[in-house]
C-alpha cells in the first residue's frame, strides 16, 4: 500500500505537468494550425479565395516544418522559447516547440477534413449570397466538424508522444519521470506505472474523441 | 427581364480548349418558366451557373433587370445572388444541420432578426409540406423531401428568379411529378421567373412555356414549347422530342416502299384539331391514307394529338397531300424519307 502511495506521489506531479503541457500545446497548435489549414484550403485553385502562389508557399513551409525531427526542433527553437517564456527548461518552455511542431500537423489534418466537404454545399451557400467568412464558419467547419474532432484527437495523442520527448531534454512530465527513474535508475515499476497511466490517458482521449465525432455526425 | 448577350465560355483542359458556351443569346421574360434542354456536356450547367456567376463567362453580358451581373463587384454580386434562388440535382443541403437550419441559412446570411427567421422558415416549411420534419437531418429524409428543403431554401430570400439545375434528375417519376407541380405552383403563386435545366423532355413539356435547345455550347433552337414541339427545325430538337411514340412510329418503315408510300407523323395542336383535316385530305388528293398509330399528349395544358399515317399514291399526289396538311396547321414529320 505504501509502495503504491509512493508511486502515486511520484507520478502525480509529473502527470499534472504532462497534462499542462499537452493542454496548452494542443490549444495553441489547434489555433495556429486551423488558421493555416483553412488558408490552405480556400486559397487553392478553384476554391473561394483562389491564391495559388500563397497556397504553394504555405504548403512548402508546412512541409519543411513537418520534416524536421522533433528532438532537433526543440533544440533549434531554444532561442525562441527563451524569448517567449524566458527559459528553455520546464514544462512551460516545452509548450513552445510542442505547439510549433504540432501546428503544421494540425494544418494538414484540418486541410484534409475541409477538402472532404461536398463542393456542392459550398456552391449552394455561395449561390445564397454567402461571403468568404460565412462559407468558412457556417459551411466548411460545421460540415467537417466530425472529421476535425477525430483529427484533433489524433493531434492530442501525438502531442502526448512528443511531450515525452520534450521531457527528455528538461521539459518535465511523465516522459521525464520515466527516463529518470526507469532508464537512469533502473526502477522498472515507475517505468511501468507511467506506461499504464499513458495507456489509460490515450484510451480515454480516443474514446471521448470518437464519441464526440459520432455525436456531431448527422450524415 | 433576363437578357443574355453573346455569352462565351471556354475551359482550359490538359487536352486543349473546350468551348462550353459559344455565343449564347437568350431573353427570358418575367414570370416565365424557361427551359434549357441539352445532353450532358452541351453546356447547360455552365450557362445556368453564369446566371448567378458561380462560373464567370469569358465574355458577353447577362442583364438582370438591366444590370449586367457579370460586371458586379463581389459585394453587390452577393446582394444580387440573394434574389436568385438555386436548386440542385443533388440537393446540396448542409448534412450536419437540421431542415429548419438549412432553410434558415440564407436568412442568417442576410442577418435577419431571429423572430423573423423563425416566422419565415415556418411559412416555408408549410409551403413545401415539411412542418413535421423541421428538426430532422437531411440523412433522415427521402430524395423528394430533400428537394423540397432545397426549394424552401431557394425561396427563403423572396427571390425574383429561381435556377433549377436538373432538380428532378435524381428522383423517381412520382416524386418528379410532385416537385414539378410544386415549381409550377411557386411560379404561379409568387410570379417568380423559373429557369429549368434538364435533359428530360418530359420536364420541359410539363413545366415550361418557352425552351432553348442547347448543343455543343450553342443554342440550336429556341421558342415556344408548343411551336417547337409541332415543328422541330433541327435534328437535336427532333431527337429530344422523340418519345416512345416516335420510336413506335419508326417501326412502320419496314412495310413502306420507296416513292409510292410515305409514313408521316402529323401533330395536331389547337385549331387544326377541330377540323376534319384527314378526311378532307383524302377527298381532295388522289391518295389512300392508313392511320397506323395515334396518341394524345398534354403539353402546357394544351392537348396535342399525334397520328402516324401511311399515305399511298403517286409521288405528286403524296406531295400535294402533305402540303395540304401543312396548310391546315398540322405539324408534319416525314418518317421514311
Amino acid at each position: 500500500m505504501s509502495e503504491l502511495q509512493h508511486l502515486l506521489e511520484l507520478i502525480l506531479p509529473s502527470f499534472w505537468e504532462s497534462l499542462y503541457m499537452v493542454f496548452f500545446s494542443t490549444l495553441f497548435s489547434v489555433i495556429i494550425g486551423s488558421i493555416l489549414g483553412v488558408i490552405l484550403v480556400i486559397t487553392e485553385r478553384g476554391h473561394i479565395c483562389e491564391k495559388p502562389q500563397l497556397n504553394k508557399i504555405l504548403g512548402s513551409i508546412i512541409n519543411i516544418a513537418r520534416s524536421i525531427p522533433f528532438i532537433i526542433l526543440i533544440i533549434a527553437i531554444f532561442p525562441l522559447s527563451r524569448l517567449i517564456v524566458g527559459t528553455t527548461i520546464g514544462s512551460t518552455a516545452a509548450i513552445v516547440p510542442l505547439s510549433i511542431a504540432a501546428a503544421p500537423f494540425v494544418a494538414r489534418v484540418i486541410e484534409s477534413s475541409l477538402k472532404d466537404v461536398d463542393w456542392g454545399v459550398v456552391e449552394a451557400s455561395l449561390a445564397a449570397g454567402a461571403n468568404i467568412p460565412q462559407v468558412i464558419f457556417n459551411v466548411l467547419i460545421p460540415e467537417a466538424l466530425p472529421s476535425i474532432i477525430l483529427g484533433i484527437t489524433l493531434t492530442i495523442i501525438n502531442i502526448i508522444g512528443y511531450s515525452a520527448m520534450a521531457g527528455a531534454i528538461g521539459g518535465g512530465g511523465l516522459g521525464d519521470l520515466a527516463i529518470r527513474y526507469g532508464y537512469q535508475r533502473f526502477q522498472t515499476d515507475v517505468l511501468l506505472a507511467t506506461i499504464v497511466v499513458l495507456i489509460i490517458v490515450v484510451e480515454l482521449i480516443q474514446t471521448i474523441g470518437n464519441f464526440l465525432a459520432r455525436k456531431f455526425n448527422k450524415k | 427581364m433576363i437578357e443574355i448577350r453573346n455569352l462565351k465560355k471556354t475551359y482550359q483542359t490538359d487536352s486543349g480548349k473546350i468551348i462550353a458556351l459559344n455565343d449564347i443569346n437568350l431573353s427570358i421574360n418575367n414570370g416565365d418558366i424557361f427551359g434549357i434542354i441539352g445532353l450532358s456536356g452541351a453546356g447547360k450547367s455552365s450557362l445556368v451557373r453564369c446566371i448567378n456567376m458561380l462560373e464567370a463567362p469569358d465574355s458577353g453580358e447577362i442583364l438582370i433587370k438591366g444590370t449586367d451581373i457579370t460586371r458586379l463587384k463581389p459585394a453587390s454580386l452577393r446582394e444580387s445572388r440573394k434574389k436568385i434562388g438555386m436548386i440542385f440535382q443533388h440537393f446540396n443541403l448542409l448534412s450536419n444541420s437540421t431542415v429548419f437550419e438549412n432553410i434558415a441559412f440564407p436568412l442568417r446570411i442576410s442577418h435577419l432578426p431571429k423572430n423573423e427567421i423563425f416566422q419565415r422558415v415556418n411559412n416555408l416549411l408549410e409551403l413545401v409540406d415539411l412542418k413535421d420534419k423541421a428538426y430532422a437531418y437531411p440523412a433522415q429524409l427521402s430524395g423528394g423531401q430533400k428537394q423540397r428543403v432545397g426549394i424552401a431554401r431557394a425561396l427563403a430570400n423572396n427571390p425574383e428568379i429561381i435556377l433549377s439545375d436538373e432538380a428532378t434528375s435524381a428522383l423517381d417519376p412520382v416524386t418528379t411529378e410532385y416537385i414539378l407541380d410544386l415549381l409550377k405552383d411557386i411560379n404561379k403563386k409568387f410570379g417568380i421567373t423559373v429557369i429549368v435545366i434538364t435533359h428530360e423532355m418530359q420536364v420541359i413539356k410539363r413545366l415550361c412555356s418557352r425552351v432553348a435547345i442547347l448543343e455543343n455550347g450553342s443554342v440550336v433552337e429556341k421558342g415556344d414549347v408548343l411551336d417547337i414541339y409541332a415543328n422541330p427545325r433541327t435534328e437535336t430538337s427532333r431527337s429530344f422530342l422523340k418519345d416512345s411514340f416516335s420510336t413506335l412510329a419508326k417501326s412502320f418503315f419496314i412495310n413502306t416502299e420507296n416513292n409510292k408510300q410515305r409514313v408521316i407523323r402529323a401533330s395536331f395542336i389547337g385549331n387544326s384539331s377541330n377540323k376534319p383535316v384527314i378526311s378532307s385530305m383524302i377527298k381532295k388528293c388522289d391518295i389512300e391514307a392508313n392511320i397506323l398509330a395515334g396518341n394524345i399528349e398534354n403539353i402546357q395544358d394544351t392537348q396535342v394529338g399525334n397520328l402516324v399515317i401511311k399515305i399511298s399514291g403517286s409521288e405528286k399526289s403524296i406531295d400535294e397531300a402533305v402540303a395540304f396538311l401543312e396548310a391546315n396547321e398540322v405539324g408534319i414529320e416525314v418518317l421514311n424519307k
